[in-house]
């Protein structure tokens, strides 16, 4: 047994989806959070058997425009394998805007399924001056009505016993009456699609039907013409040619005849108490949708997020390199030198623990992320950078993915399946790998903190190093610019399409929903950190430990009883002992498999100024970037770098020298290392997805390839100016 | 025809009759077709880009695109709906029903109104 969960964007199908299931799902308060099918089972179903309650994105139709729309569709009518049809539609209504969400009503009324009606935010209609009488729409439609308020769990156990007595009742029959040259031809087209064994003679045919012949070019149109042939189409036209000469316009008829009855039945249904009032959320859009003001609150609102990510997290960054230290010492003193005591102290506390230092960051930039999601401000973004998309070639659309990329650039891919034009779709996807998501913000923290001086600017208003974080931020998203101009006129060239999109009702934020997004990610945070890092800082440990080769400590042993019977004070016989050591280490270190490798790449990644432990540890990052710094802290701690006064990574790096004695870092290195971060595409999730959404490999090995040339080439060009300005 | 009469003896400035009219008769092509003619003739329709702000219009009909005008129809944006303009420009905002919608150039261009 299954139920669906099917209605308008932002109309709470998620939210009723955790009320009834108690799974937790991402919300948020813009069209296309949910771009796919999500699954949990009801909570009380009193001694049935299971139901499992799909959830699904929001449509305002059943002909499908955009990839999340054709997943309603592949789930309603039953196809695609696994994805049975559902037994019963929960048709999830907005009741504050009841009109425009009985369109799709009267659309699922017609699939033959038993249906339910959940009219979620009865508390909004109310405020906002309607009553609304469920009973009567329960009349007009033939179907159960259940008012709900899924924030508030108010209606869940009504909508509950509901499901379970519509399970078996009959399908509802009413629903408005097409004009007579419409139904003719809807007949005649039902009956050739039956004899030319389109396939599942059921009940949904009829809707079906309806959708290929009024929606020309449409998803199922394209699907059953691939299948029944050209015939189809020829058909189809025929058909269409004689609806418009019965004077009937085919895009509108269906729209028209559904809107009139629904415009006959509402007067039934809703009252208005109190005459119409501007809603809280007009007053704010007269601002924020403003076109210079909006614009302002929002870089507002940007740069206050990137500086408190730098300045909220510094004290608590502190703190965990500080424990980190800690932990290394005792490690040392516990564990018998060797290689053992390497792999704890270098691979495991130096490598991972230098990654899981940011958590804090990524927490800060989650919950500012989470909470414009979900106060309904995405969707605001979208409407007031339109214009400025125009440069990319794009819609307004495409920002809400683009500004998700921020955090992480998978969930962002995802989101483009709310994006109708294919070719825009492609595009936003192969630019949304160049947004600086969280797990670059490892990189800038660490190099930032590291070389960037904390001189005030504009008064004090913002410190040089959130403005360096910003400019980083900025590169990526003005690399993507042109990216996205030449990938539109060239591989995927297509007009600009014009931007439509539903604004929805602000809404305060729920603390409960913030902190759980925040949760999730930390916790996602930290699994990679204990897995995929961890498994990479073992191999870049393994690699830098062996072969490790007795001939050095011999060599180096020789050194130290000399060191000792020069016969200096104690203080310089230390100070020469230490220098033994280090030499030591950062003889076994360019002597093991990984300096080898590190000293013949070295060449390529020279002229942008890094040595070969930058260029190691940036290959070594391929899986993930923030691997980039769990190497590095492996590296240089093996190289015996990381000594006893350097506090954490940071200081490490400010120490690290050529082999001449010259210190390898400076601010140009610095910036370029930050800037080809900012470009490359080490990232193996991103690339997976980017296959799994556009459904072939060339799209995600173009993407590595260009965004690789780029990052080296930008790098480069960083690093060359740099070293002659400073 | 009778209902052309109808309209043509209509106060002419009383446009919120010929909305009333236009409202009724939603559902009837002939019925449009000949307000079409009628309100050439008067001149009182306009596209939507040319609304100001805090207007509201109704709409007669759209001239885009099947795919548009089939995405614009089934979002509510169909003949007799009233919108109302909130913030004019590229993209504008408008309220129709209990929803705001933002519509690029384009569809601004595309639908066909008639002003209160």
């Amino acid at each position: 047994m299954s139920v669906a969960l099917v209605g308008n964007p932002n109309t709470g199908k998620s939210t009723l989806f955790n009320a009834l299931t108690g799974y937790r799902q991402r919300i948020g308060n813009y069209p296309g959070t949910t771009v796919e099918r999500r699954a949990g089972f009801l909570r009380n179903v009193n001694g049935r058997a299971p139901i499992e309650v799909v959830d699904l994105p929001g449509a305002y139709s059943l002909a499908a425009r955009a990839a999340d729309e054709a997943i309603v569709l592949d789930v309603l009518l039953g196809r695609g394998g696994e994805d049975r049809r559902p037994d019963l539609i929960i048709s999830v209504v907005d009741a504050a805007n009841l009109g425009r969400n009985l369109f799709f009503c009267t659309q699922l009324l017609e699939l033959g399924v038993p249906l339910v009606v959940a009219m979620n935010m009865m508390d909004l209609a109310e405020s906002s001056g309607v009553r609304i009488n469920a009973p009567a729409l329960a009349e007009e439609l033939g179907v159960l009505v259940v008012p709900v308020v899924a924030t508030k769990q108010i209606g869940i156990d009504a909508l509950e016993k509901a499901i379970i007595d519509s399970l078996d009742a009959p399908c509802s029959d009413h629903c408005p009456s097409f004009p007579v040259c419409v139904c003719a031809e809807l007949d005649g087209l039902c009956h050739s699609l039956a004899d030319g064994g389109a396939g599942e003679h059921h009940r949904a045919s009829r809707i079906e039907a309806m959708q290929t012949l009024l929606d020309p070019g449409g998803y199922h149109e394209s699907r059953l013409v691939k299948r029944c042939g050209r015939g189809l189409a020829e058909e189809l036209a025929e058909r269409r040619r004689r609806i418009v000469s019965a004077g009937e316009s085919v895009a509108e008829v269906e729209a028209r005849v559904r809107y009139a009855w629904i415009e006959r039945v509402l007067p039934h249904v809703v009252t208005r108490v109190r005459p119409r009032r501007r809603s809280r959320s007009e007053v704010a859009d007269r601002l924020l949708t403003h076109r210079v003001f909006g614009l302002a609150v929002f870089l507002l609102m940007m740069g206050m997020c990137f500086q408190s990510v730098y300045a909220w997290a510094s004290p608590i960054m502190d703190a965990i390199d500080g424990a980190q230290k800690a932990l290394g010492g005792f490690f040392t003193e516990v564990i018998p030198a060797g290689a053992l005591q390497s792999l704890v102290v270098s691979g495991v506390v130096a490598g991972v623990g230098a990654v899981l230092a940011f958590l804090p960051q990524i927490l800060i930039l989650f919950l500012f992320l989470a909470i414009l999601e979900d106060c309904g401000y995405m969707a605001r973004t979208a409407f007031l950078l339109d214009r400025w998309m125009g440069l990319f070639g794009l819609n307004g659309k495409s920002f809400i993915p683009l500004l998700s990329s921020f955090a992480c650039a998978v969930p962002g891919i995802m989101s483009t399946r709310s994006i109708e034009d294919r070719r825009d779709r492609f595009v936003t996807i192969l630019i949304a790998p160049l947004m600086s998501c969280s797990a670059r913000l490892p990189v800038y923290v660490l190099l930032i903190g590291a070389f960037i001086p904390a001189t005030p600017l504009l008064g004090g208003l913002i410190g040089l190093q959130s403005a360096t974080l910003i400019a980083m931020y900025f590169v990526g998203a003005a690399v993507a610019i042109p990216v996205a101009l030449i990938l539109k006129r060239t591989v995927l060239k297509g007009p600009a399409q014009s931007f439509l999109m539903e604004l929805p009702t602000y809404k305060w934020p729920s603390p409960r929903i913030v902190l759980y997004r925040m949760y999730e990610q930390g916790k996602a945070f930290c699994v990679s950190a204990g897995t995929l890092i961890f498994a990479v800082a073992i191999v870049v440990w393994a690699l830098g430990y062996y072969p490790h080769p007795a001939a050095i400590a011999q060599a180096h042993l020789v050194e130290r009883e000399a060191a000792a019977q020069a016969g200096v004070s104690a203080e310089a016989l230390n100070t020469r002992l230490a220098e033994i050591g280090r030499n030591e280490a950062g003889e076994y270190l360019r002597q093991s498999f990984l300096g080898r490798m590190g000293l013949w790449i070295e060449p390529a990644v020279k002229p942008l100024g890094w040595d070969w432990r930058i260029g190691t540890a940036a290959i070594a990052s391929f899986p993930a970037r923030e691997v980039v710094v769990a190497t590095m802290g492996t590296i240089y701690n093996l190289g015996g770098e990381q000594d006893e006064t350097s506090t954490g990574l940071r200081a490490t790096l400010r120490g690290a020298t050529w082999p001449d004695g010259r210190p390898v870092y400076n601010v140009a290195v610095a910036l370029s290392i930050m800037v080809f971060f900012a470009l490359c595409c080490q990232c193996g999730a991103t690339l997976a997805t980017i296959k799994r959404e556009m459904h072939s490999w060339a799209w995600p090995v173009l993407t590595f390839t260009y965004m690789t040339v780029l990052a080296y080439v930008a790098a480069l060009a960083t690093y060359q100016i740099a070293i002659r300005l400073v | 025809m009778g209902r052309t009469k109808f309209f043509k003896q209509a106060p002419r400035d009383s446009r919120g009759t010929r909305l009333a009219i236009i409202r009724r008769f939603a559902i009837q092509q002939s019925e449009v077709d000949s307000l079409g003619v009628a309100m050439k003739g008067t001149a009182v329709h306009d596209r939507l880009s040319g609304m100001k702000t805090g207007e509201t219009a109704a709409i007669i009909s759209i001239a885009a695109s099947q795919a548009s005008a089939k995405r614009l129809a089934d979002m509510g944006f169909v003949r007799g709906a009233l919108v109302e303009m909130i913030r004019t420009g590229r993209p504008c905002l408008v309220r129709i029903g209990a929803t705001c919608v933002g519509l690029g150039a384009d569809h601004q261009r595309s639908i066909l109104v008639l002003r209160t």
